[in-house]
C-alpha cells in the first residue's frame, strides 16, 4: 500500500536534504552563492575521499580585542589609575582540525589538534603585560598538551559507550552564568573575565581520562543514563603571569604585593590521588530532564595556604606573608533539571541546577596574620588562611520568546534569564575574599536577548548582567553575520562598572574592549 | 490548549559541548536558512489547527487534484490568511501550494516533487521548489536516499547519541550542485487559469 511521509513521522524513515536558499533580487545575484573553499575542495575532500572512514573539519579564527581606555580603574585598596598603553588586549590567531575516523561501527577515533598565536605580544611590544614572562606563557601553544587538544577512543557496543583519551566532559544546564555541576575541567583564564560561552570551548583544559556510560530505556523512572569519569590527570587551570593585564597579580596587585609564593607541587600520579565522577540521569515520561551528580576531584587552583609571617621583610617593606599554593580536594553533589513547559500563552524552556561542595576551603578572616601575630613575628598555630565550610550554588533560568511592540515578523526574539544564587553554609561574618567581607549570599542575575535576521545569517545578542555586590557586566550589543557559508564576521562590545572591589567592577575601564571575530570553515 | 504545542528538539552544540532543548519554534519563523517556515515544514497539524475546503479541481503535470483552501482557526494572528494546496486524488501528496500573506496576496508559491521509494513503494519529498513573490527569493529543498522500516534502538534517540556527533549513514547519490541560475529547476509558477477558471481574483505581492 501507498502511504505519504513528512518529517513529522515518528519512525526511522530519513532521507538526507540539501537546502539552497538563492537571493535573486530582480533577478541579478546578490551574492555569490556557490563560494569556493580552497583548504576543503583542495586538501580535506581528496583526504576524505581517500580515506572514506575520515571526516575533517577545520577551522580559521582571528579574534582581536581592541581596549577602549588608555587609563584604567584605581585597584582594589586604592593607589593610582594604571597606565594602559595598548590598544588590543589580545589579537589571537587560531587553527583548528576535528578529525573523526570510523575504525569500525564499534569503534571510532575522535579529537581535536588547535594552535594558537597571539600576534599582540609582536604587534605592541613594550605595552603593558607583554613582556617576557608572559610572552613566554601566552604568545602561543609550544607544548604538546596545549595543541593536541582532544584525542580519544569511543567504543560503542548496544546500549554502552567507553570513551578514553585525552577529552573533555561538561556536565549541566547552567551556561552564561558560571560554573555549577560543570566543575571537572580547568580553564585557561588569560582573560579572567572573558569567560563567555562561545569561548569556553576553546580556553578550557581537557584532559586524559576514561567514561563509561550504560543506557537503560523504558524504566519507571524514564530513559535513565548511567556516566563514570575517571581521571587519573590533574589539569589546573592556568593565570596569566604579572604584569598581563587580566593577570590576578596585577588587578590585585595591592594584596598580592604582601605574597611571597612558595612553588606548587601538583598532586602526584598514584591512584588515590586519581580523579572521580557519577552522573544519573533520566528523560522521564512526562517530560522532565533530571539528573544526580557526584564529583571527587581536585579543586582546578591551588589554594593559597599562609605558612608564616617574616616580619623584617614588613619592616622592609617587602613582601612579608609566606604562601604556599597547594592543590586540594573537592567533593560536590548536584542536581540539574529542564522541562518545557506551556504557560501565560507562551512556551518557557526552565532550567534549574544545583551544586553543593562539601568542606570547601573558605578564607576566613580569623585565620589571616593578625596584629598579634604581628608583634609575636610569628603566625599562631593552627593559622592558615582557611576555615573549612559547606558551600551551595544554584541557578534557574526561564527563557522564551517574544516581539517587540511595534516590531514585524514572527515572535522569535529571545529572551533568557538567569538568576544564581551562592550561599555559604556556618557563615559568621567572616569569609573574606581579597580584603572584602563576603556577604552569606550573593545573588547574580543575567538577562539576555538574541534575535536572528535574513533568514539566520545575521544574529544580534545583548546581555546584561548584575552582581549584588554593585557590579554590571554587558556582553553586547553583539553581531555576527555569515558572510558566506564558510565565512562569519562577530563584533561586539564588552564593557563592566561598578564597585571595584566586586566581581566585575574590578574590570571597570580596565577591561572595556570591542571584539572582532572573523572565522572560517573549511 | 495553548496556540503552540512544545514539542522537544534537543541539539549538540560543540562550543558549550552540552546537549541542550531547542527552543520551541516559531511556527512562521523560517526553517534553517530558507524561505520555508517550520510551519510549512513539519510544525502544522493541518486536522486540528484549520478547516479545509474544496475550491475545484486542477490538473497539473498531467495530474489531476484538488485544490484545498485551509484557513487556520487557533491562531488568530496566524501569518497566512489561507493556504491553498494542490493535492493529487490518487495518492493524495500535495504537488503544489500557494501561500496568501494576512493583507490576503499572494506571497509565496511552492512546487512539491515526490518519488516513490523501492522497495517499499512509500511515496516521500524529493524537492520543494519555492519562491516568495514579495522577495523574489528562491528555496530549492531537496530529499534524497530515503530509507524506510529500519529497525532502531531507543537510544540513538537519546542524548547520548547527539554528544557522539556521528553522521547515522552516510548519504549516497546526492544531487548535484547547483553551478548556475540556469541549473535550477524552472520556478514554480501561480496557476492563473485555475483562479480564473473558479472566477477567483487574486493579488500576487511583489516588487
Amino acid at each position: 500500500m501507498d502511504r505519504r511521509y513528512s518529517l513529522s513521522e515518528r519512525t526511522i524513515e530519513i532521507g538526507f536534504v540539501v537546502i539552497v536558499s538563492l537571493f535573486f533580487f530582480r533577478g541579478s545575484a546578490l551574492a555569490d552563492p556557490f563560494p569556493m573553499n580552497p583548504p576543503r575542495d583542495l586538501i580535506i575532500e581528496p583526504l576524505t575521499q581517500t580515506f572514506p572512514n575520515l571526516e575533517l573539519r577545520g577551522y580559521l579564527i582571528n579574534e582581536s580585542d581592541i581596549l577602549l581606555h588608555n587609563t584604567g580603574d584605581a585597584p582594589l585598596g586604592g593607589g593610582r589609575h594604571l597606565h594602559i598603553k595598548q590598544n588590543f588586549q589580545r589579537i589571537e590567531w587560531l587553527g583548528e582540525l576535528r578529525y573523526k575516523y570510523y575504525f569500525s561501527p564499534t569503534l571510532t577515533l575522535i579529537g581535536q589538534l588547535d594552535y594558537l598565536y597571539d600576534s599582540s605580544f609582536d604587534w605592541q611590544r613594550g605595552a603593558l603585560g607583554k613582556g617576557e614572562g608572559t610572552e613566554r606563557e601566552l604568545e602561543y601553544f609550544h607544548s604538546f598538551r596545549r595543541w593536541f587538544r582532544e584525542g580519544y577512543f569511543l567504543w560503542s557496543k548496544g546500549d554502552w559507550e567507553f570513551r578514553i583519551g585525552k577529552q573533555q566532559i561538561v556536565w549541566g544546564k547552567a551556561t552564561d552564568i558560571g560554573h555549577f555541576v560543570d566543575q571537572l575541567h580547568g580553564y585557561d583564564f588569560r582573560e579572567l573575565h572573558d569567560t563567555a560561552v562561545d569561548d569556553t570551548e576553546l580556553t578550557r583544559r581537557t584532559a586524559w581520562m576514561a567514561d563509561i556510560s550504560y543506557y537503560l530505556a523504558d524504566t519507571f523512572l524514564g530513559d535513565v543514563e548511567f556516566e563514570l569519569i575517571w581521571m587519573p590527570d590533574y589539569e589546573e587551570s592556568l593565570y596569566a603571569p604579572a604584569p598581563y593585564l587580566q593577570s590576578p597579580a596585577f588587578i590585585f596587585r595591592n594584596s598580592y604585593k604582601n605574597l611571597r609564593f612558595f612553588k606548587t607541587d601538583k598532586p602526584s600520579a598514584s591512584f588515590k590521588n586519581h580523579e572521580w565522577g557519577a552522573r544519573v540521569s533520566t528523560f522521564t515520561e512526562g517530560g522532565w530532564d533530571l539528573g544526580l551528580y557526584f564529583l571527587y576531584i581536585w579543586e582546578k587552583t591551588p589554594y593559597n595556604f599562609i605558612k608564616g609571617i617574616d616580619t623584617a621583610a614588613l619592616g622592609r617593606g617587602e613582601p612579608w606573608i609566606i604562601i604556599e599554593p597547594k592543590p586540594v580536594r573537592m567533593t560536590m553533589l548536584g542536581a540539574t533539571g529542564e522541562k518545557i513547559t506551556h504557560m501565560l500563552g507562551k512556551d518557557w524552556t526552565l532550567r534549574g541546577e544545583l551544586a553543593y561542595f562539601l568542606n570547601r576551603y573558605r578564607s576566613t578572616r580569623t585565620e589571616q596574620p593578625s596584629a598579634r601575630d604581628i608583634a609575636a613575628g610569628f603566625l599562631a598555630p593552627g593559622k592558615d588562611g582557611y576555615t573549612k565550610r559547606n558551600e551551595m550554588r544554584w541557578a534557574l533560568n526561564a527563557e522564551t520568546t517574544f516581539k517587540p511592540p511595534l516590531v514585524k515578523g514572527p515572535a522569535d526574539w529571545l529572551i533568557t534569564t538567569w538568576v544564581a544564587v551562592y550561599n555559604y553554609f556556618g557563615y559568621d561574618n567572616d569569609q573574606t575574599e581579597l580584603g572584602k567581607t563576603l556577604d552569606k549570599w550573593q545573588t547574580y542575575g543575567i538577562v539576555s536577548i538574541s534575535k536572528s535576521f535574513w533568514n539566520d545569517r545575521a544574529t544580534f545578542s545583548c546581555a546584561v548582567g548584575y552582581n549584588d555586590g554593585g557590579s554590571w557586566r554587558f556582553a553586547g550589543p553583539k553581531m555576527n553575520y555569515e558572510i558566506t557559508n564558510t565565512f562569519n564576521v562577530d563584533i561586539g562590545y564588552t564593557g563592566y562598572a561598578g564597585n571595584n572591589d566586586d566581581v566585575w567592577g574590578w574590570g571597570d575601564r580596565n577591561f572595556d574592549e570591542i571584539q572582532l571575530e572573523f572565522t572560517y570553515t573549511f | 490548549m495553548g496556540v503552540q504545542k512544545a514539542r522537544w528538539t534537543w541539539s549538540w552544540s560543540n562550543k558549550l559541548r552540552r546537549v541542550r532543548v531547542k527552543n520551541p519554534q516559531i511556527k512562521d519563523d523560517n526553517y534553517s536558512i530558507c524561505d520555508i517556515t517550520w510551519d510549512d515544514l513539519e510544525e502544522r497539524e493541518p486536522w486540528w489547527e484549520e478547516i479545509h475546503k474544496i475550491l475545484g479541481v486542477d490538473t497539473i503535470k498531467g495530474e489531476r487534484c484538488f485544490v484545498v483552501e485551509s484557513h487556520n482557526i487557533v491562531d488568530p494572528k496566524y501569518y497566512l490568511s489561507k493556504r491553498v494546496t494542490w493535492v493529487e486524488d490518487k495518492d493524495f501528496r500535495s504537488v503544489h501550494e500557494e501561500q496568501f500573506n494576512r493583507q490576503g496576496r499572494l506571497f509565496k508559491v511552492y512546487d512539491i516533487d515526490w518519488v516513490q521509494v523501492k522497495p517499499w513503494n512509500y511515496w516521500a519529498w524529493s524537492q520543494w521548489n519555492a519562491k516568495t513573490l514579495s522577495t523574489n527569493v528562491r528555496t530549492i529543498y531537496q530529499w534524497y536516499d530515503w530509507i524506510f522500516d529500519q529497525d532502531y534502538s531507543k537510544r540513538w534517540f537519546s542524548q547520548g547519541q547527539l554528544r557522539k556527533e556521528f553522521i547515522w549513514r552516510k548519504a549516497k547519490n546526492p544531487p548535484p550542485y547547483f553551478k548556475k541560475k540556469e541549473d535550477l529547476p524552472p520556478e514554480p509558477q501561480i496557476r492563473w487559469e485555475f483562479w480564473e477558471n473558479v472566477n477567483t481574483k487574486i493579488t500576487a505581492a511583489g516588487k
